[in-house]
């Protein structure tokens, strides 16, 4: 009989295959399909991409790859299974993260039933960020990682600690988080001279085990001068703070109020370390949504142990039933297989937000679209992998892109003074945007463009020769 | 025994003077009149009741909405704001605003102290509450919402804390709740208020089951308090309406949930750390009706920036009682001979003297020049045949052009329940430029528009044969059709 956390990663994996999770994960936004391209790319050519490929702004530019390793299995999983394979992917992932979360509660020794409902309240909270990409590594290796730090803490080697840095630091750009999980220990270890030693020998180790990526120093330099520029970072929604009227705030909501009734009813000693994670996390949460998952990952083993010390006798006594065997992996395994072979694969993009049917039209007209292309920012990442034989005006890839031509992008589709002047610099010779796009508004009146195409979704517009 | 010194302020009075200097005489009183259209529009609604001797009930100020049924949320405060700007133009709303704020902060300060918070330590955390609420201190009747939040909360927790007789309390709240009622929209937060105390003080114990009694008399008192007013359950029908579509309230910067990447979030922020080191360092034991207030409260401010002053204005008490006596010793040395100086200080008088002082030499207030459309509308009152006929405005304008320009309606101001979903919206595509943006224009027969300089809008009418630029300026642009 599979234990509890077994069940959980089996629950979720094939949640998330199933619709609307499977296209959910793939269709929120176009950097899917843009990190299954350029993986495509490097497992086509057989080298790490360093030069983009991609656009007809950045043609040739140098590429710093945040994230290459994800971006080869993302292309791995997409080759075998299309967009299905993406979600399929991102699925393991993610299941895999919460069912360490659970299983680590509850070797902690915390009550079962508590690190359930923890676990599944930490996994509401952070299904808003559950997308086929790959900041979903970033989750797995912040559990890892936080759960090496505590060793180090407690007086072990750092070796494991430096390794799962290594393998971060080519996973996914959010590795820079780990550092400062690192300092909340450094600084929380300020009186203890021996421990202050060992974390900030395990921090000179892994500020070497981040030079262990193809772009070698440039990448964390990279990441901090993109996090520097206060108008990208406050341009791009995934970076804004959460917004608390949404449905999908509900489940930070509900973990915020979990938090603060914890701490004022149970009112549990903390470390300082404990508490200077818990509090620089719940800040890093409300200043930008991208970091919710993070902060739940890292703030539910703070927080279960005073949970568990509040239930009672009966409790206690069900939870002790339910424990299964921990061997119950083939059991699982057998299911989580069964499942992937038995749910329908086909995995589509919705056609009521996507320009599927405006794609296809370029297809069937190719000679009609020479020339260079301005597309949704958005769209990018759809349009690289649905175009290959078209140049994009911008995707998904900002810090590539930078803030100047961001910037541009914003003023040709803002309207702003200088629009017209800026599309015609970068000769754009045709668009392609969203139906209610203030840009399609502003072209209609031009009389040297022409809309080429319309539907509920997409209008293009060329311009005449 | 030490003598009174009566030209002494005491710390709360040098709060209140300090900040009513601040905000009638710094360039801070221009930002009161100029973040929106609000405050000149609740001046002008304000007038002409003054001058009509009745209470708003037809609009007569847009050509979208004319002769619409007005159901005034604040006429009181509006008859207030109206007299104050008849008497002394846009520094009479300063004024007004100034002693608003100036007293809520006052009050907060007095209430700290008599819970048993020395000055220093009161002053301290009035001034961090002053930072969450000062994204909010605008020249309208809201600051009325901000006195009452006070008064309501020191009155509940007094007889919560049994220093207070529930007697005192009914007599005190039924008449401020009817009063609450016709100042300002905002007036349920009294009754979440005393709900709250209500839901935290259930329990089986005998002193339990008769404060609740009593919460639950004074609940339903001053629920029907709050028909006194001259819509009756209208008010209450109209503002339940207007909470509940997220059209309205969405399209509102103020009901927005708070953006932490801004800095005037900043106080918010602080005072979440506060609660963090109440929560983690200090770990008191909590009543229930704290973890209520604090906890509900916090999640209305998270859910929109308007309620970040109330969290402030309930949640500051609550801070100081758990922090107040765990503060470092060098801290409560300081604040004893502080307490000692502060003891003897009767200073009140210098109130008056400066309010007699700001209404005698403050420096004339005028509306932002790169805010409002000032220069614009010099330039059509210069040239009234400039442009004829409807005008299309942005809703933020619209309390400043009726006010300015009261011979020409406005297509809309930030009345937005009043002028209802569908003008809303139409509203809100011509302004994004959405498909079908010029045929919406038509409708409305707009012949003029009056946008801010780089707005989208003037991009597309630009492309326009019909339509040509009659007068640009780096603040607004005017389009007028041929």
């Amino acid at each position: 009989m599979p234990s509890l956390s077994q069940w959980l990663w089996l629950v979720l994996f094939l949640v998330l295959l199933a619709q609307p999770w499977r296209t959910m994960m793939v269709a929120s936004d176009g950097d899917a399909q843009m990190h299954w391209s350029v993986g495509d790319w490097m497992l086509e050519h057989k080298q790490i991409i360093h030069h983009d490929e991609f656009s007809h702004t950045r043609t040739g530019a140098p590429i710093i790859s945040k994230e290459w390793l994800s971006e080869l299995l993302f292309a791995v999983a997409g080759r075998a299974g299309g967009l299905f394979g993406l979600s399929a992917l991102a699925a393991l992932v993610i299941a895999t993260t919460f069912a360490l979360l659970h299983w680590r509660l509850v070797r902690d020794g915390n009550d079962l039933l508590i690190a359930t409902a923890l676990t599944l309240l930490a996994a509401w909270a952070a299904c808003m960020h559950w997308m086929a990409r790959p900041h979903v590594f970033s989750f797995l290796m912040m559990l890892l990682w936080h759960e090496c730090v505590r060793r180090v803490d407690r007086g072990a080697r750092p070796w494991l600690l430096t390794a799962v840095m290594a393998l971060w630091v080519n996973l996914h750009g959010g590795f820079l988080a780990g550092f400062l999980v690192l300092g909340a220990y450094w600084l929380g270890a300020v009186r203890d001279a021996a421990k202050l030693r060992q974390l900030s020998g395990a921090a000179l180790l892994c500020a070497g085990a981040v030079l262990l990526n193809p772009s070698g120093w440039r990448l964390p330099w990279h990441n901090l001068q993109f996090l520097h520029s206060e108008f990208l970072v406050n341009w791009l929604a995934e970076y804004a703070s959460m917004d608390f009227q949404s449905r999908e705030a509900r489940g930070f909501l509900a973990w915020l109020a979990i938090l603060f009734v914890t701490l004022a009813w149970r009112r549990p000693r903390l470390t300082s370390s404990a508490s200077l994670v818990l509090v620089s996390w719940t800040a890093f949460a409300l200043y930008s949504r991208r970091n919710i998952p993070l902060m739940v990952i890292l703030t539910a083993p703070i927080i279960a142990p005073a949970l568990s010390e509040a239930v009672g006798e009966r409790w206690r006594a069900l939870s002790q039933r339910l424990g299964g065997d921990k061997h119950g992996w083939p059991v699982v395994a057998t299911l989580a297989c069964a499942g992937v072979l038995c749910v329908a694969h086909p995995t589509e993009l919705p056609r009521e937000r996507w320009p599927v049917a405006a794609v296809q039209y370029i297809q069937q007209h190719p000679t009609e679209f020479n020339g260079r292309m301005f597309n949704d920012y958005v769209w990018g990442g759809y349009l690289l992998k649905a175009l290959p034989e078209q140049r994009v005006f911008v995707d998904g890839r900002t810090d590539f892109y930078g803030e100047a031509l961001i910037r541009n992008y914003v003023a040709m589709t803002e309207l702003q003074t200088n629009w017209l002047a800026t599309l015609e610099r970068y000769d754009a010779r045709w668009t392609l945007l969203p139906r209610r796009s203030r840009l399609n508004q502003a072209l209609a009146e031009l009389p040297a463009w022409r809309c080429a195409y319309t539907d509920e979704v997409a209008e293009i517009y060329r311009r005449l020769p | 025994m030490n003598a009174r010194r009566w030209w002494l302020p005491s710390l709360g009075v040098g709060l209140w003077l300090i900040f009513f200097a601040g905000l009638s005489c710094s360039p801070w009183r221009a930002q009161l009149v100029s973040r929106d259209g609000d405050a000149a529009l609740h001046w002008k609604l304000g007038a002409w009741m003054l001058d009509h001797y009745t209470v708003i009930r037809v609009d007569s100020f847009s050509h979208t909405h004319p002769e619409g049924i007005v159901i005034s949320k604040e006429w009181l405060s509006e008859l207030l704001w109206g007299a104050a700007g008849d008497a002394l133009g846009w520094n009479g709303l300063v004024l007004l605003a100034a002693l608003l704020i100036t007293t809520t902060l006052y009050l907060l300060q007095r209430q700290l102290e008599e819970e048993g918070s020395n000055a220093l330590t009161a002053t301290v955390l009035t001034l961090l509450a002053a930072c969450t609420c000062s994204m909010h201190w605008l020249a309208r009747p809201h600051l009325m919402t901000h006195l009452l939040v006070v008064v309501f909360n020191w009155q509940l927790r007094s007889f919560h804390q049994d220093r207070l007789p529930g007697r005192v309390l009914f007599v005190s709240l039924v008449p401020l709740m009817a009063l609450w009622t016709n100042l300002h929209g905002a007036f349920p937060i009294g009754l979440v208020l005393i709900g709250l105390y209500l839901v935290g003080n259930c329990g089986r114990r005998p002193e339990q089951i008769r404060k609740m009694k009593l919460l639950a008399a004074l609940l339903g008192a001053c629920a029907a308090a709050t028909l006194l007013n001259p819509n009756g359950w209208k008010l209450h029908e109209i503002i339940l309406h207007y909470l509940q579509h997220s059209q309205f309230v969405g399209g509102v910067n103020e009901f927005l949930p708070p953006n932490f990447h801004a800095a005037n979030t900043r106080g918010f922020e602080l005072q979440l750390l506060v609660l963090a080191v109440i929560l983690l360092v200090i770990r008191p034991k909590w009543e229930r009706v704290d973890i209520l207030l604090v906890g509900a409260w916090t999640y209305f401010a998270l859910h929109s920036v308007r309620n970040l002053p109330v969290f402030a204005l309930v949640a500051t008490p609550i801070f100081t009682e758990h922090l107040r006596d765990r503060l470092p010793q060098l801290w409560q040395r300081i604040a004893a001979d502080v307490a000692r100086v502060n003891l003897v200080a009767e200073g009140r008088a210098w109130m008056a003297v400066a309010v007699v002082a700001v209404v005698a030499f403050q420096p004339r207030t005028e509306p932002l020049p790169d805010v409002f459309p000032v220069a614009a509308v010099r330039y059509l009152q210069a040239h009234p045949d400039a442009v004829r006929g409807r005008m299309f405005n942005p809703d933020h304008w619209g309390g400043y052009l009726l006010l300015e320009m009261p011979e020409r309606r406005v297509f809309m101001d930030s009345r937005h329940e009043f002028y209802g979903e569908k003008l809303l919206q139409d509203y809100l595509q011509v302004a994004r430029g959405d498909p079908g943006w010029m045929e919406t224009l038509d409708r409305y027969q707009a012949r003029w528009t009056l946008m801010p300089s780089g707005h989208p809008l003037n991009q597309l009418l630009a492309l326009r044969r019909e339509w040509r630029c009659v007068y640009a300026d780096g603040t607004a642009v005017i389009f007028g059709r041929d």
